[in-house]
């Protein structure tokens, strides 16, 4: 499973790579980290064909372009050509980010922090399960 | 041309030229007087007329009383000394006051002399009956002092006994005020037995209008002397038998409102002077009294700060005062003026003669009496009351304004704090263990472990109260008990079956109306802790119930665990962060919430428990109305 991560924390970032390196089961093979990144990336990936990620890994809370808006834009982005299902990252997930995360249907998932390998092998198995 | 006999110069300061025959007739007036007033116990015509030179001119039946069961010898000498003194005031011209002492008293013995005569007439004053009524002036003086300070009817009844009637020699009195029902006379305040210490009343009586002399006098309105009580049938024995009685009316405006009564364990005991003295008495008592019970248009006056005489008289239109009224009193006023007799509340404002804004809550009601209906109206200054009703909002406000920074700080400290957290969680589940060949690092990594370990769940708590704190509105809904706690058992499975606790339920409600997380959260923290304070010494077991009272569902969650000790702990038990046990999981959380979350919804928590033998929770969830 190619992931990717976006992500302002750097530290979350190798954590997550780590944690993904070790499980066998995923590999983020791009990292961003705020939504303007991660759409270019995203943008150039489709242009390219080369390095279309499996799964998004999803912060919420970061810089320049949060985790709400790179999702509002993100179906131009990919402009019906793929669909990239999204995970929500986030340490704290209250009621309110779990309700408004339903109306995307993009979205299939939410972790909270830390990322383990359990949280990997699950979102796999949803992919695999699509 | 009327002769002139003598300059006299009186208390005040004036001099009044008198003729002899002037004199003489206000002094006659003055006796007059005072024989009906009962003070003065002499006679008004003079005792003796005896001439310079010693003849007695006149005697009455009085000089034969003074002279009575004196020797011969022992009345020629006391003729002597008067004639002496007759000599000395006709010599001088001037009349004269003199004490003089016979047959075994004390008199004063006023010397005038006659116009052109070489005689003088003599008057006769007993000396002791002078100072009783000059002790009667310090009564009145003494009252009128206490009364000055009096502020309230008590305070008038206790000074009638405490600084009149003790003074007058009386063993006992009581004073009765009108009760109430304006049927009964109780008694308020008493000089004697019925007064063991201070303004303690011994076993006050209540009389009927009617009942007894007093209730009597309270009817004729006409003060009394009973000198032998024996022979009155009215008489009513209160603390103890006696002989004799005297009641005066306290009269305002012709109303009694009250009556002082004393009796005394002798016959004939009381006189026409006490009479005298408790009628000015209660006269003065009831003059402060009538002022007291009219504090209220005193006040009216201080509030408007117009003057009373201004406020009643003629021009004066109240309606001119009033400023603003409020929503509701226009109405009531228009009522009022079609006719409506009931009650009226409302609010005014006033503009003061100084120009000052006073609000007012008023009450008005009709009343009625023989001269026609009135209007009762009874105003109270809340203007202040409103000022710190004002002051209090302000105050409510800036509070609810720094509770809600305190909330968004914590939601922010919690939200902020949470991911370094959680980074250092990962962080250490990445950390490749057992490579490091330092000891030393083996004990730091463990022990950040656990550091990390704890403020990672403390963060959670943490959240999880301001989650619930922040939950505005309640969904209600139906809960099943049954598929909470199968889903509770889901989640402490590995729990429950290590502890090997046994889970049983009696449900006599299975469903109910509620909101399911608190539910929810109920069952997972009271099932928790059955499991975590479970005892060693025996299978843990939880027995689960839920019945309905009414319109309360009740919850208990009854375990053998090793318990609480609550005296030691009782008062503290749903407080946060609250550990009663050192289990390693214990963190003083759980309870809160339950409580906290129960309260939110009008419910209660109580709890039960004693060392060693187990702990039953009784939950009473207010359900809404259906």
């Amino acid at each position: 499973m190619n992931l990717l991560l976006v992500d302002d924390d750097s530290t979350f970032r190798f954590i997550a790579k780590t944690v993904a390196d070790k499980s066998g089961v995923a590999k983020i093979i791009a990292e961003a980290v705020n939504g303007t990144e991660a759409l270019k990336y995203l943008s150039n990936s489709l242009s390219s064909g080369k390095g279309i990620p499996d799964m998004i890994f999803l912060d919420l809370n970061m810089p320049e372009m949060n985790g709400w808006e790179f999702l509002e834009k993100l179906p131009h982005t990919l402009d019906g050509k793929i669909d990239i299902p999204v995970c929500i990252l986030s340490s704290s997930i209250s009621t309110h980010d779990s309700d408004r995360s339903q109306t995307y249907a993009c979205v299939r998932g939410m972790i909270a922090k830390p990322l383990t390998q359990e949280h990997l092998q699950k979102m796999r198995a949803l992919i695999a399960e699509a | 041309m009327k002769k002139i006999s003598k300059k006299e110069t009186e208390n005040d300061g004036t001099i009044h030229v008198l003729s002899i025959a002037e004199r003489r007739k206000q002094r006659g007036t003055e006796y007059d007087h005072a024989e009906k007033a009962g003070i003065l116990n002499r006679n008004p015509n003079p005792v003796f007329c005896i001439e310079t030179g010693g003849k007695i001119r006149y005697k009455n039946k009085a000089a034969h009383q003074l002279t009575e069961n004196l020797s011969i010898e022992e009345r020629g000498l006391q003729l002597y000394r008067l004639a002496v003194m007759v000599r000395k005031v006709v010599k001088s011209g001037t009349a004269k006051k003199l004490q003089y002492h016979i047959n075994g008293a004390d008199f004063r013995v006023e010397v005038l002399p006659r116009d052109g005569e070489d005689a003088a007439d003599l008057y006769f004053t007993e000396i002791s009956e002078s100072l009783k009524i000059k002790n009667y002036f310090e009564v009145q003086a003494a009252f009128a002092e206490a009364l000055l300070k009096a502020e309230s009817v008590e305070d008038v009844v206790w000074s009638i006994v405490k600084q009149a009637v003790s003074k007058l020699g009386y063993d006992d009195c009581v004073v009765y005020l009108l009760g109430d029902d304006g049927k009964t006379l109780v008694q308020k305040a008493a000089h004697g037995p019925k007064n063991p210490r201070e303004t303690d009343l011994k076993n006050p009586i209540v009389l009927e209008l009617g009942e007894g002399i007093s209730g009597d006098v309270a009817i004729t309105k006409v003060g009394e002397i009973v000198k032998d009580t024996s022979k009155d049938p009215r008489y009513v024995v209160d603390n103890e038998v006696r002989l004799s009685e005297i009641a005066v009316p306290i009269l305002d405006d012709g109303i009694v409102i009250g009556i002082i009564d004393s009796e005394h364990r002798s016959k004939n005991f009381y006189s026409s002077e006490d009479l005298s003295i408790l009628t000015a008495i209660a006269s003065m008592a009831a003059t402060k009294i009538q002022r007291i019970n009219s504090t209220e248009a005193i006040k009216f006056r201080d509030i408007t700060g117009y003057r009373e005489e201004e406020l009643l008289g003629e021009g004066f239109a109240m309606k001119e005062l009033i400023h603003e009224v409020e929503e509701g009193g226009l109405n009531a006023m228009k009522e009022r003026a079609a006719g409506d007799k009931t009650p009226k509340s409302y609010r005014v404002t006033l503009i003061t003669k100084h120009s000052e804004i006073r609000r007012l809550a008023v009450n008005t009601v009709i009343l009625e009496d023989e001269r026609g209906p009135y209007t009762l109206g009874i105003a109270l200054d809340i203007t202040q009351l409103i000022e710190s009703e004002r002051t209090l909002r302000e105050l409510n406000a800036e509070l609810s304004e720094r509770n809600e920074e305190l909330k968004q700080f914590a939601q922010l400290a919690s939200h902020n704090l949470r991911a370094p957290v959680s980074n250092m969680v990962g962080l250490l589940g990445i950390y490749e263990r057992g490579t490091d060949p330092n000891p030393v690092n083996k004990t730091v990594i463990k022990s950040l472990s656990k550091a990390t370990s704890d403020l990672s769940m403390t963060l959670e708590e943490m959240h999880s109260v301001l989650r619930m704190r922040a939950e505005e509105s309640h969904q209600f809904g139906s809960v099943s008990l049954i598929e909470i706690l199968e889903k509770t058992c889901v989640i402490l499975k590995n729990e429950i079956d290590g502890a090997k606790m046994k889970i049983c339920i009696d449900f006599d409600i299975e469903e109910l109306n509620y909101v399911r997380c608190h539910i929810e959260n109920f069952f997972f923290n009271l099932i928790s802790n059955a499991v975590k304070y479970r005892s060693r010494d025996r299978l843990p077991a939880l027995n689960i119930t839920s019945r309905l009272e009414n319109s309360t569902a009740v919850l208990t969650f009854a375990d053998n665990g090793i318990g609480i000790d609550l005296e030691r702990h009782g008062k503290d038990i749903f407080g946060m962060y609250k550990r009663f046990h050192n289990h390693p999981d214990s963190r003083g959380i759980g309870l809160y919430l339950v409580h906290a979350q129960l309260k939110s919804l009008g419910g209660t928590i109580e709890v039960d428990s004693k060392s060693g033998e187990g702990t039953t929770f009784i939950l009473k969830l207010k359900l809404p109305d259906s």
